[in-house]
């Protein structure tokens, strides 16, 4: 190391001085020579680790020492150095000092010749100058032109933005925007004024936004206010189109039902002018001109749907067109929910024509949304609406005319709805649901008019007064013929007064069978059935009616009715039952005209049989109320069985009687024959029984001859009764039969042919056949009591009498056996 | 006796002089506003108590008084005990009716016949009667009196002179109705109708 140590420092101060150095300072310690060799080749950074090992050491002062030495020994070397090197630099000086003097004057020269140089370069400075200022100018000018080219349609398309949005194009103002932004801004952004551009751009597609917006809000409320007109249109539309198609053999049809569907259309158009002018209140030639041009376009027409289109466009370029299509479709829908929800005050008929023509209104436009912008909304979302708007629809309508007493009112309802329907039906539209509701509609309508010809039918029976109708002129007797279908070839050669066999009844209900059935068929008009279909519905709606009648017929015998009464109900029964086919006929008429030859054998029959029942109902009540007023006349019997002697003629109460049947047969005239027939023998029986029962009674203790010559002369008189045919057609001789028991058993007991009665009892030729035995001792158990009693008073001539019917009795008990 | 006695009665008048109603009101207590026409006759009983004990039966006849059925009439006036004529006050031609039904009567009647004439419809007409009417009631030896079936009015005097008068020894009896009449009718229902 020492060797290392003495090479390396030649190199730095010579190697004189390197090699004197060491030799003199060989006795210090290698401790001390490491640490002075670190000192003095170490850098000033590892200063501090050098003397920390000096301290750790210990030996500080002994340190300290040594360095004093090396540090004397350097500068005795310096003094050397500079010794030896003296008398050079005194040399060295002196020639300086000549050098300065030589300087001195080259220095002069050239301080002269550069004034010279500057006083003739001076104008060439100042062209150089000139040049220099002229070249950054030319520069500055062509960057400053370069910069603005491309700033200018930055500045062009922001004037055009400004202006855009002043007139409110708001979907070119976007596209100018969108250029700007992504276009020319990104060339210039360094600039200040382009950055305050860019800054007030910002709210402008906001702006955008909420205009459009705005302009769709526009949009709706413009077509919220135009869908009655629209509806209006499209469903006049739908009534000239549905009569395309006609068919030669359809013309005349056809031409009526356009009749009436202009005169609906024109209520409805009378309606919707009506609310127009309350509306605008118009002077009345503008709405004549405003009506006028609404002529001329479609319901399409009506609305400018470019708002909608624009909008599309201006959202689709926003990024937000999922966010505008939602918007669209909520709100149509709640448009939707407004317009189907009618008004508080839907209390009248042209509320129900704007209320559909609002809705009709509404459809038609989302159908020509549809058509044009099938982004924006789909079919599903369209039907959607539908099926929900229909549901609540049929509800309103249920609501308001489910319950409705008011056929006018449904027919009118009727003719809307429809019409209503084949409009829907021509835009695509889903409409079955509604011809179910117009077919509820027919049913209420049929309920409601069943019940109000019920109840006319009801006024009629109150208020007849069941007399046949009598007419005293040729003019008359045509009115009723007119009004009743009744043919007889020699009534008419008959001389006034004539007489009808039916009551003012029978033509009444005729003629309201009539209109109730042109009732049902207006109802039917139109209503999607064929021919055959309504002939059969109206066939069976006859039906119907016929069974209610028949029905209050039946409750209305049961009331407390006179005979006459009864009687003239019957007659009036036959003829209302003939006069069915009559209405069969004007069925035919009214449905198929003469197409009806040909299906003749498929129509429904009108039902005649509803009146058998109540026929029979009424027969019934006949047969009853004469046998009740039999019964109260038979009441006035007053017989005293203990009568001496018979007065000599019948008594009052069988003379009034046979007066009152003659007088109420006399009425029978009209009755069918079987009837009348029927009546009256069964009186006759009655009264036959009623005498038997009178004879035969417990209650009769005991009868005395005269009072049984009595009897019989009453019974002769019923008997000649019925000998006088007091009824047309009955066999006299079958009528008698009903007083052949009766008359049997007085002739045994007046004539005591008991003889005779006992040798032939039970024999097929019997004299006495119908004569039980039985029946002859209960009333020869009176004549015998009868007897008893009388012997107390007249003496003992009357105990044979009484022996020899005893005797009888017993006899006659034997047969009994 | 306790025995009932019997009265027979025939009703007897023009078409819609209110026969029947006079007759329902007097059974039933009770008055048809819109009655039917009576058609050949009706019979109607009903047994009423006088006050002094007797029972009496009373038979009515009701007869329709159209021109059919006119024929009908004779045989029961013949064999009535009592007829009773009814006219309608407020029909003009009562005093026609009058003299042609009284000639009826008049000429069937039997020797035990009464008739009493029944002006009907008293509540349609004032207190004024016409001097022909009262002329021939005076020259007549029938008894005459005013009555109104829809109010009910005179029915009961009516009847009771029916009742008694056949009898002498009942002359000064009355009726006892057995069931009190219904309450009058609202005045603004309509009025009997004329057929």
């Amino acid at each position: 190391m020492p060797n290392s140590s003495s090479t390396s420092q030649p190199a730095t101060t010579g190697s004189e001085t390197a090699s004197t150095s060491y030799v003199n300072y060989v006795e210090m310690s290698a401790e001390q020579e490491y640490f002075l060799y670190e000192l003095e080749t170490t850098d000033s950074g590892s200063m501090g680790l050098v003397l920390r090992a000096i301290y750790d050491t210990g030996d500080v002062q002994s340190f300290a020492r040594a360095l004093q030495q090396r540090i004397s020994h350097y500068d005795k070397n310096i003094q050397k150095v500079c010794s030896f090197h003296y008398q050079s630099f005194v040399d060295a000086m002196q020639e300086l000092m000549k050098l300065k003097e030589q300087c001195q004057d080259i220095k002069e020269e050239t301080v002269a010749i550069d004034a010279e140089i500057q006083q003739i370069s001076q104008r060439l400075c100042q062209k150089k100058q000139e040049i220099v200022r002229y070249r950054k100018l030319m520069k500055n000018a062509k960057t400053a032109m370069d910069q603005i080219a491309v700033c200018l349609p930055v500045l062009e398309n922001y004037a055009k933005l400004q202006e855009q949005m002043s007139n409110r194009k708001y979907y070119q103002a976007l596209k100018t925007l969108e250029e700007l932004e992504h276009t020319h801004l990104a060339l210039v952004e360094k600039y200040r004024f382009t950055q305050v551009l860019a800054k007030s751009m910002a709210p402008v597609r906001l702006e955008i936004k909420e205009k459009a917006y705005s302009e769709f809000k526009d949009f709706l409320e413009n077509i919220k206010k135009v869908a009655g007109r629209i509806g209006k249109h499209a469903s006049k539309d739908t009534a000239e189109q549905h009569s395309f198609g006609v068919t030669d053999a359809e013309r005349a049809k056809k031409i009526q039902e356009e009749a009436r569907k202009n005169a609906s259309n024109v209520e409805i158009e009378v309606s919707a002018d009506g609310s127009i002018v309350k509306k605008n209140m118009s002077p009345k030639r503008n709405m004549k001109m405003q009506v006028e041009d609404d002529e001329q376009v479609s319901a399409q027409d009506l609305i400018d749907f470019t708002p909608v289109h624009r909008c599309c466009q201006i959202f689709n370029v926003l990024g937000a067109k999922e966010e505008f299509e939602q918007y669209y479709r909520q709100q149509r829908k709640e448009q939707c929910d407004l317009v189907i929800e009618p008004t508080h005050k839907m209390n009248n008929f042209k509320h129900y024509v704007e209320y559909l023509d609002e809705i009709v209104g509404f459809f038609v436009v989302e159908d020509q949304i549809l058509m044009t912008q099938s982004n924006l909304s789909t079919t599903v979302d369209k039907d959607k609406l539908w099926d929900n708007a229909l549901m609540k629809i049929r509800q309103h309508l249920d609501a308001r005319f489910g319950g409705s007493p008011d056929v006018l009112m449904m027919l009118k309802m009727k003719k809307v709805i429809l019409l209503f329907i084949l409009t829907m039906k021509s835009y695509g539209y889903a409409v079955a649901p509604l011809y179910e509701l117009l077919q509820n509609f027919r049913d209420q309508y049929n309920e409601i008019l069943v019940k109000e010809y019920c109840a006319q039918f009801e006024r009629d029976l109150e208020k007849d007064n069941y007399t046949p109708i009598t007419v005293n002129s040729e003019e008359e007797f045509r009115t009723i013929i007119r009004k009743f279908p009744f043919y007889k070839r020699s009534m008419e050669q008959e001389p006034f007064p004539r007489r009808f066999p039916f009551s003012p009844f029978v033509t009444d209900a005729y003629t309201q069978a009539k209109n109730y059935l042109i009732g049902c068929l207006k109802f039917m008009d139109n209503l999607q059935l064929n021919t055959s279909a309504v002939d059969d519905t109206v066939r069976r709606c006859a039906n119907v009616l016929l069974g209610r009648w028949a029905g209050v017929l039946k409750s209305f015998v049961h009331k407390r009715l006179s005979m006459i009464q009864l009687v003239q109900i019957t007659i009036n029964l036959g003829y209302l039952e003939k006069s069915c086919e009559s209405l069969g006929a004007f069925i035919t008429s009214k449905t198929s005209g003469e197409e009806a030859i040909g299906t003749t054998s498929h129509q429904v029959v009108l039902s005649e049989k509803v009146f058998r029942d109540v026929r029979s109902e009424v027969e019934q009540q006949i047969d009853e109320c004469m046998r009740s007023k039999v019964d109260e006349i038979i009441d006035l019997a007053n017989y005293d069985w203990e009568l001496p002697a018979a007065a000599g003629q019948a008594s009052e109460f069988i003379s009034d009687l046979i007066n009152f049947l003659q007088t109420t047969f006399t009425s029978f005239t009209n009755l069918p024959s079987g009837l009348a027939k029927h009546v009256c023998t069964q009186t006759c029986k009655h009264i036959s029984q009623s005498m038997s029962d009178f004879l035969l009674s417990p209650e009769t203790k005991c009868i005395s001859t005269g009072a049984l010559d009595q009897f019989s002369l009453d019974v002769m008189q019923c008997e000649m009764f019925t000998t006088r045919c007091p009824v047309a057609g009955v066999d006299p001789q079958t009528l008698s039969m009903t007083f052949a028991d009766l008359r049997q058993l007085l002739d045994l007991v007046m004539s005591s042919d008991w003889t005779t009665f006992n040798a032939e009892y039970g024999k097929d030729h019997a004299k006495y056949l119908r004569v039980k035995a039985s029946t002859a001792i209960v009333v020869l158990e009176k004549m015998i009591e009868f007897e008893r009693k009388s012997t107390g008073f007249f003496g003992i001539a009357k105990g044979d009498r009484k022996k020899l019917l005893d005797t009888i009795v017993r006899q006659l008990k034997l047969l009994e056996i | 006796m306790d025995t009932i006695k019997t009265v027979k009665v025939v009703v007897v008048g023009e078409s819609g002089a209110g026969k029947t109603a006079l007759l329902t009101c007097f059974l039933d207590n009770t008055f048809e506003t819109d009655p039917l026409t009576t058609i050949g006759i009706d019979f109607k009983h009903k047994i009423v108590q006088l006050n002094d004990g007797q029972s009496i039966r009373l038979q009515l006849w009701d007869t329709a008084g159209q021109e059919r059925f006119r024929q009908l009439a004779p045989a029961y006036i013949r064999s009535a005990r009592v007829a009773l004529l009814v006219i309608d006050l407020s029909d003009e031609n009562c005093v026609e009716h009058l003299i042609r039904w009284k000639g009826i009567i008049d000429k069937n009647k039997s020797d035990f016949t009464s008739t009493i004439i029944v002006g009907n419809k008293h509540d349609l007409v004032s207190e004024k009667r016409s001097p022909r009417l009262t002329a021939i009631i005076r020259e007549t030896n029938d008894e005459y009196i005013e009555t109104s079936a829809k109010m009910r009015k005179n029915i009961k005097k009516l009847f009771s002179s029916v009742a008694c008068r056949p009898f002498p020894e009942h002359e000064t009896s009355q009726i006892i109705l057995l069931n009190e009449p219904r309450p009058v009718e609202s005045a603004t229902k309509r009025c009997c109708q004329r057929w």
